[in-house]
């Protein structure tokens, strides 16, 4: 898939571990996982609006 | 937006806070390739801000049923639970009041607490937290000796008679709740068949 192959919207749903996307008039979704290159670009780019839940995660290493 | 950032006092040195869970997961496998320690052990938590979370580091059913049934009542509010590799999760249904969220992490610890003797309960907490900083600050640790701490920090809170938790439940997780002012629920897998249960 390319990074310009799609238009509108990209909804993820993180509790699917899926998102969505308009593309050739249809909205179709994907796997995060499969598709996680893809997915980080669009999320790095400033140019497009991402929906995201408001909410808050650490990555983290157990050290005591 | 990635930030990383250092908890004062004892615990984990390297931890990275976003609010897009499917960049922490991929922040995990890239620190998971890129750290040359085997033994460390990435991991991704959401953030429970809104409740109080209590964690349980056994199967043990019977302590269990006493942790659920007096924290449920202490609280007016019921616990889900939440079965994970090693314990449980007990979380609380219904959100708390923010007026009211640091005093109810702290009866966790200490559940004859009353509202008045926060501020002191408070204080008692932060110069315990110091005393760890301190003593990190002073001393280099080796993996062993930090895992070995660890241990002892449960006792060490009891003996400063901070610690009047019902039953066996994670004091250190508690403890950071405190701290922190939220709690973190590892929502990444340990191993490939790692699963995590609602029972209830």
């Amino acid at each position: 898939m390319s990074f310009e192959d799609f238009e509108g919207e990209v909804i993820i749903d993180y509790d699917s571990n899926t998102f969505t996307v308009e593309r050739d008039g249809k909205v179709k979704g994907y796997d995060i996982d499969d598709n996680s290159e893809w997915l980080n670009r669009i999320i790095d780019s400033n140019e497009i609006d991402v929906v995201e839940y408001e909410e808050e995660y650490e990555v983290y290493s157990q050290e005591y | 937006m990635i930030t990383n950032y250092e908890i004062e006092g004892t615990m984990a040195t390297n931890r990275f806070l976003t609010s897009n869970r499917h960049k922490a997961f991929e922040l995990r496998k890239k620190l998971e390739v890129q750290s040359n320690d085997t033994s460390r052990h990435w991991m991704v938590g959401k953030a429970i801000l809104d409740r109080v979370v209590i964690e349980i580091d056994t199967h043990d059913k019977e302590n269990l049923r006493t942790i659920w049934a007096f924290y449920s009542k202490l609280y007016h509010n019921s616990f889900g639970i939440i079965k994970t590799m090693h314990g449980y999760h007990l979380v609380q249904k219904h959100q708390v009041s923010k007026e009211l969220l640091q005093y109810s992490r702290c009866l966790v610890l200490c559940p004859f607490l009353s509202i008045n003797q926060l501020p002191e309960y408070e204080s008692m907490i932060e110069q315990f937290f110091n005393t760890l900083k301190e003593e990190r600050e002073n001393k280099e640790f080796t993996q062993k000796e930090l895992q070995e701490r660890s241990k002892e920090i449960p006792k060490r809170l009891k003996d400063a008679n901070l610690d009047y938790s019902k039953g066996t439940i994670d004091v250190l997780h508690a403890l950071i709740g405190i701290q922190k002012k939220k709690y973190v629920l590892r929502i990444s897998k340990k191993t490939k068949d790692d699963k995590m249960e609602l029972i209830q």
